[in-house]
């Protein structure tokens, strides 16, 4: 009999609709590489449908052969081929299946693709009911499956001694019930396994219980309730209370790390080579905690496992599962090199967009990661430097945010997709740009144009409107359009659509630019003015007034309201709305003062222009700053030219 | 002793041969300004009237250098060709400088007279790039053996074989000084082979490198430790160099002007140290069993 770690119950309310329910008994086969599983699954009818039949993920079967969609669309990984003695394969089969009256429902089990043609593909299943799922009503089911463990697969498998196991058992698709998101009929959402595209499934409770050699330590989704020792084996028993998934990890090698945060017991499992990173884990996720905390709403859960992937494990890196996260290191990282805590941070956030807001991570990419991109963002600037929280080394320092937006405008697939294309249909690239980089762009933008408090406002409204259910993007706008209208009238116009259909639905870039500032000294009218007598010649000097225009010009597409900076010869501003509709706006000044400097978006609000260089103007060049850089410039290639002449 | 004395006169040899260093520093210099020209004029036409550079004048500002590399990376990697071009013929240019550097020193004994540099410049280019593609050779060879003892070392480079980075790392810091010593006896040597081919005025350069190779080996504490101590000289100058830079915020006229002047006294100096050097051991030559 082992111990409960944590005296607290996890929280006794319901916080979901606990759909999708699993008892779990699996065991690990070290020697086999293979699990043995039983599983009864109760599963709630959501819906006013009668529902005849239940579909399953078997996800395990993308890494069958190199006929499945997953290895078709990926094409076949050359470092697989290198061992010719080993099998990488892997596969998942349902040994047997019955519903609550005793059915035998095996016979009835078919593959089907319901996204593609490919027949080979085995990654998901339908099974008709013989007692089909009255609306409200709920069916029980048992199943036995075997399940071959991949060798160094996407995102899960095995390595020499360390088991990262996701995905791992039959799970049901979710049940989309009319008006649910899109669907315009009840049915089934049960995507096979994609190359490029993670998961969606439905809330429930998991009692799950890990049979595995007696010296492995594991780490898992939800709360240790016991362990015991049965001869060579050890059994963890776990239970995970209204997520999404369970996820587990194994290894004889694993250390751990722990501090309590609230009421979160925060556990570390890495490596000993990798042990003295835990205080860089772990402030990450103290951090991490409390600024979602206070942004966007509470974390419910009591544990939160923080898997350090081992080197040779680094397939694994960097995922999120239901209180688990894998992030990854390696030893020589200089502190200043923040890769370390940016994986942890981005993984941690995931349990808020995807974990608990329940989003589509295949049909709509952007809704997780964009999102969880934005708050890295926001979370690694805050606490480790705007300037500083990606890199500061020797003197060269770069914050996360302005890492992130140079990351986008670099790429050469910055406007080739947008935020309506499902995973697997990136298929020239751009998944990353668009999902990622993007989407954390256009909230940023957001943030600007309607302020840091309301935004704040917006995404947590969108996160407790939201949480244990599954919205789409569509009810993400919904929210972003009520508070926006709540706190600003009708400043941004009716609603926000014309926001999101610019920054989320499409695909064009922006660019606003100063494009030019004169000044000149008035003249008066010149010719018959006053009389038709005198003639008055061209030239004569209006008193000591000037007349400065300041020209604004949109070089690309997307428009957004912007404030433009106007400064004058005496050190007075003058700040100027545009709504940034028409390719260009010229502002006309007359006064004593000339116009000797411009800005639009001083503030730098809208973080999708691609060039903040262009928003400023100033009549007096900056030879210094030329200098400067041209100088280092000059030493660079000098000292390139004698260090290259050493070989002389 | 021999070493001290070795080490002073190849400074000694350095400020004999003043201008010799200033026409180094010079030809350098005007190469490197072909593709500052340029860059400086696409600065002028792309950011000089930024408040945006203005601001950067602070400190580094990676959202400057960002938007710039994004939004004029075209005409900057036009301006980065013409400094690759500049890299390169300053590295013919000193291929054939070179050989002037050597009849000065090894044959000079009066002060530096630019009919012996020129002779010497035409005299032993072909020469000197024969020696210099053979010692690239060489260096390229140790290159990879280095390459397959650290992998040997690490037992794989692929993460999947690995039970850590562990023995990478380890491979690292084991392959890394063993490369850089043997790198610096190439160099050692192949400095040696030039001075011994200008005083024998030896056509043969298998001969002048057998030769070279000999006269190392068999002062080996000597050319070895010279070498270490001109290296020393060199490390301590840059760590000065970087101090001192650290001192300049480049945010005026005032310190911009005075970080180009230390920077291109900090050039000044790697340019003297190749003379030094050569100068140093050219005496321990003149002066040690050959």
């Amino acid at each position: 009999m082992g111990w409960c770690f944590c005296a607290k119950a996890q929280t006794d309310s319901i916080l979901s609709p606990r759909t999708a329910n699993y008892d779990i008994k699996v065991e690990l086969d070290i020697a086999q590489k293979k699990i043995y599983g039983q599983e009864k699954i109760v599963w709630k009818n959501p819906s006013q449908d009668t529902v005849k039949e239940l579909q399953f993920h078997l996800y395990h079967n993308a890494f069958r052969n190199t006929e499945s969609t997953f290895y078709k669309e990926r094409g076949f990984a050359s470092f697989l081929g290198g061992k010719q003695d080993e099998c990488h394969w892997a596969w998942q089969e349902v040994q047997k299946i019955v519903d609550n009256e005793g059915n035998d429902l095996t016979k009835g089990i078919e593959y089907i693709h319901p996204d593609d043609d490919n027949e080979e593909d085995k990654t998901v299943i339908r099974v008709p009911l013989l007692k089909p799922v009255l609306p409200g009503g709920s069916t029980t089911v048992d199943l036995e499956w075997i399940g071959k463990i991949p060798k160094i697969m996407p995102r899960t498998g095995y390595n020499k001694e360390y088991y990262f196991m996701v995905q791992w058992f039959p799970k049901l698709g979710v049940y989309e019930p009319k008006g649910m998101r899109y669907a315009e009929e009840g049915g089934w959402n049960c995507h096979q396994y994609h190359s490029i595209g993670e998961y969606y499934a439905d809330f429930g409770v998991y009692n799950v219980e890990i049979s595995v050699p007696k010296n492995y330590v594991v780490g898992a989704s939800g709360e240790l309730q016991q362990d015991t020792i049965q001869g060579n084996k050890k059994i963890y028993s776990y239970q995970a209370n209204d997520v999404i998934d369970f996820a587990w990890t194994a290894s004889p090698h694993f250390v751990e790390q722990r501090r309590q945060w609230n009421h979160v017991d925060i556990r570390l499992l890495t490596y000993p080579v990798h042990e003295h990173f835990g205080v860089r884990y772990l402030d990450a996720m103290e951090y991490s905690l409390e600024y979602m905390s206070k942004h966007v709403g509470a974390y419910p859960y009591t544990t939160l496992t923080i898997v350090d992937t081992p080197f040779h494990g680094i397939f694994s890196t960097g995922m999120e599962y239901p209180t688990l996260i894998t992030v990854g290191s390696v030893c020589f990282l200089p502190k200043g090199v923040k890769t370390t805590e940016t994986l942890a941070v981005h993984e941690f956030v995931h349990q808020y967009f995807m974990q608990m807001v329940a989003t589509h991570e295949v049909e709509e990419p952007w809704m997780d990661e964009g999102m969880t991109t934005y708050y890295e963002g926001r979370i690694m600037d805050h606490y480790y430097g705007e300037q500083t929280a990606t890199v500061d080394v020797l003197g060269f320092k770069c914050g996360n945010v302005v890492f992130n937006r140079w990351e986008f405008f670099g790429s050469e697939n910055k406007d080739i997709a947008d935020g309506s294309y499902k995973s697997y249909e990136f298929k020239e690239g751009g998944y990353k740009e668009t999902s990622y980089n993007k989407t954390a762009i256009a909230l940023r933008t957001l943030q600007g144009l309607i302020g840091e408090n309301v935004m704040d406002t917006l995404m947590s409204t969108y996160f407790d409107r939201w949480k244990f259910k599954h919205p789409s993007g569509r009810d993400f706008i919904e929210v972003a359009n009520e508070v926006v209208q709540k706190h600003h009238g009708d400043k941004f116009g009716e609603n926000l659509d014309w926001f999101f259909d610019q920054v989320l639905y499409g695909s064009d870039l922006c660019d606003y630019e100063i494009e030019s500032v004169h000044s000149r000294r008035l003249t008066k009218a010149a010719g018959y003015v006053d009389n038709l007598e005198d003639c008055a010649p061209v030239g004569r000097f209006d008193g000591d007034k000037y007349e400065s225009k300041v020209t604004v010009r949109r070089n690309e597409p997307l428009h957004f309201p912007v404030d433009i900076l106007v400064v004058f010869e005496d050190g007075t501003t003058v700040q100027e709305q545009w709504d940034g509709k028409a390719r260009s706006k010229t502002f006309r000044y007359i006064g004593q003062d000339k116009v000797i400097a411009a800005t639009v978006d001083p503030e730098q609000k809208i973080h999708i222009d691609k060039n903040f260089l262009n928003n400023s103007f100033t009549v007096n060049r900056n030879e210094n700053g030329v200098r400067k850089y041209a100088n280092q410039f000059l030493l660079w290639l000098q000292n390139s030219m004698q260090t290259l002449s050493v070989l002389i | 002793m021999a070493v001290l004395e070795a080490y002073l006169k190849g400074w000694e040899a350095l400020m004999k041969h003043l201008r010799m260093w200033g026409l180094l520093y010079v030809v350098n210099l005007l190469l490197a300004f072909t593709a500052v020209l340029p860059f400086s004029g696409l600065l002028g036409e792309t950011v000089a009237q930024s408040l945006g550079l203005e601001r950067s004048l602070d400190g580094f500002d990676f959202g400057l250098l960002g938007d710039f590399m994004n939004n004029y990376g075209q005409p900057f990697s036009v301006v980065l060709d013409q400094a690759k071009g500049g890299v390169l013929l300053f590295f013919l240019a000193s291929l054939f400088l070179m050989g002037g550097v050597l009849q000065s020193l090894v044959h000079s004994t009066r002060i530096f007279a630019y009919y012996d540099f020129w002779k010497g410049c035409g005299q032993y280019f072909w020469r000197l790039v024969r020696l210099t593609l053979y010692f690239f050779i060489f260096q390229s060879i140790l290159f990879l053996c280095c390459f397959f003892l650290f992998q040997m070392i690490a037992g794989s480079l692929s993460p999947f074989e690995l039970e850590s980075e562990v023995p990478v790392i380890r491979a690292f810091w084991i392959v890394v000084p063993i490369w850089l010593s043997i790198s610096t006896l190439l160099l050692l040597i192949q400095d040696c082979a030039k001075i011994r081919m200008v005083h024998k005025n030896e056509f043969w350069l298998v001969f002048v490198i057998r030769d070279s190779i000999r006269f190392v080996l068999s002062n080996f504490i000597r050319t070895y430790f010279l070498y270490l101590l001109y290296a020393l000289t060199f490390l301590l100058l840059s760590f000065l160099y970087m101090k001192a830079n650290r001192l300049f915020q480049a945010n005026s006229t005032g310190t911009i002007i005075g970080m180009f002047l230390l920077g291109q006294l900090f050039i000044l100096m790697r340019v003297g140290f190749k003379i030094a050097i050569l100068g140093g051991l050219n005496f321990l030559y003149k002066t040690q069993k050959r």
